[in-house]
This record gives structure tokens, C-alpha cells and sequence, in this order.
């Protein structure tokens, strides 16, 4: 019943997810979490200076950005006229 | 004890939303124009930053045609919006649709923002009021 669009997002943001857990399942949860505490729903959202960067194996865990950022970017370009994100 | 640490990390990481949780949606009538109030979501503290509305015809429980999109033209920076009057132009924002909605029938309208999203299903009753459906 969502909206299509960020039903889509979300599916990429969260599939992103899964690709950084799978490069090490514990240094995942740990750092998520400190970056969760540190930022609350600040860690969310895309950084301007994400804008053309290429996601890949190397740079899904880019240590500039959070782990919710990097997700995010990635919904960005799966669904950019979803709601559920903006530049920032 | 490394186990005990993973398991503790995991279940605290996915305790967290990751962008899962519903922010409120309130359809109301507000001197006599239908209003959707919009709320923050779980422990979420700012208020919504909405960048989409859409209210679409519910039919046998599954979302049915869209009656109103109200998009916002850019998705930089955020606009904090804590109600919305049907069919009211929003500076910054594309409204297509939005004519008037039938007393009777079911709706839907969906709120997405960049801290939470929310649905709400009501119905326009002949007394003017609006029901709210569901939970």
C-alpha cells in the first residue's frame, strides 16, 4: 500500500545493506551501530559530494560516508523520484 | 564472548529502523476543508520532511488509482510540513489531479519524507466528517 517508488528505494537502500554485511558480518553491526548513536537520522540521506561516485565491492563500505548514506545513494539511483530521500 | 558481542551488535543494529518506520498521517477536517496532519515517526524528533503526497482510491483493500500527486520539484534540502489542506498548491511542489473526492469512498494517502513515511486510509461521510479506517 506504499507509495511504489518508495517501496523501490527502500528495496535498494536495504539490498545495500546486505552487501555490506556480507564483506564482514561484525565489523557491519559495530559499525552501524556507532554511526547510528553518532548521527541518529542524520546518517540517513545523500551528500552532494556523493553525486557521481561509482558504487562497487571497493566502495560500498567507503569509510567518508555512513553506512545509510552509501545505502541511500544507492536508492537514489534506483528510484531518484522517491520521497524518502533528499540531497544534502 | 566474541559470539555474545556479535549478538548483541546484531540485535542492537537491527533494532533500528533503517528507514522502515511510519511517520502519522491524520486526515481531519479543518474548517470544513479536508486536512492531513502530519507527525513524526517512532523516536524520530524533527518534524516530516515531505517531499511526496499521494491519495489514491482503495478498492477491496488494494491501492487503486491515483486521485492526487503533489510532488516536490527537488529533493535538496528539506521542507518541514506539518499539515496539508487537500488540493491546496504548495510552493516548490507539482499538484496534478486532485479534483473533488467522492463521500462514500474509500481512500488512501501515502506521505513520504526524508524522516519517515506514513499512510492513512479514510472515508468522507455525508455528515462532512472524515472516518478513519484501520488501524
Amino acid at each position: 500500500m506504499w507509495d511504489p517508488d518508495d517501496q523501490l528505494s527502500l528495496l535498494a537502500h536495504e539490498m545495500t545493506h546486505s552487501v555490506q554485511w556480507e564483506q564482514g558480518p561484525v565489523s557491519f553491526a559495530a559499525r552501524y551501530t556507532g554511526e547510528w548513536l553518532w548521527n541518529g537520522s542524520d546518517a540517513y540521506n545523500v551528500p552532494k559530494s556523493m553525486l557521481g561516485m561509482t558504487l562497487d565491492s571497493s566502495t560500498v563500505r567507503a569509510w567518508n560516508y555512513t553506512f545509510d548514506e552509501i545505502a541511500d545513494y544507492m536508492a537514489w539511483q534506483v528510484a531518484p523520484s522517491a520521497g524518502r530521500v533528499h540531497l544534502k | 564472548m566474541r559470539m555474545v558481542l556479535f549478538a548483541m551488535l546484531l540485535s542492537f543494529s537491527m533494532g533500528f529502523d533503517c528507514r522502515t518506520d511510519h511517520g502519522e498521517v491524520r486526515p481531519q477536517i479543518v474548517g470544513g476543508m479536508l486536512t492531513f496532519g502530519f507527525g513524526p515517526s517512532g523516536w524520530r524528533t524533527k518534524s516530516p520532511s515531505v517531499n511526496r503526497i499521494s491519495v489514491f482510491e482503495l478498492d477491496q483493500r488494494q491501492r487503486g488509482r491515483t486521485v492526487c500527486s503533489v510532488n516536490r520539484l527537488t529533493r535538496v534540502g528539506t521542507v518541514e510540513l506539518a499539515a496539508w489542506r487537500y488540493g491546496e498548491r504548495i510552493e516548490g511542489f507539482d499538484l496534478q489531479g486532485c479534483g473533488p473526492l467522492e463521500i462514500g469512498r474509500n481512500y488512501g494517502v501515502t506521505v513520504s519524507g526524508s524522516y519517515g513515511s506514513g499512510v492513512a486510509f479514510f472515508v468522507l461521510e455525508r455528515t462532512g466528517s472524515v472516518r478513519k479506517l484501520g488501524p
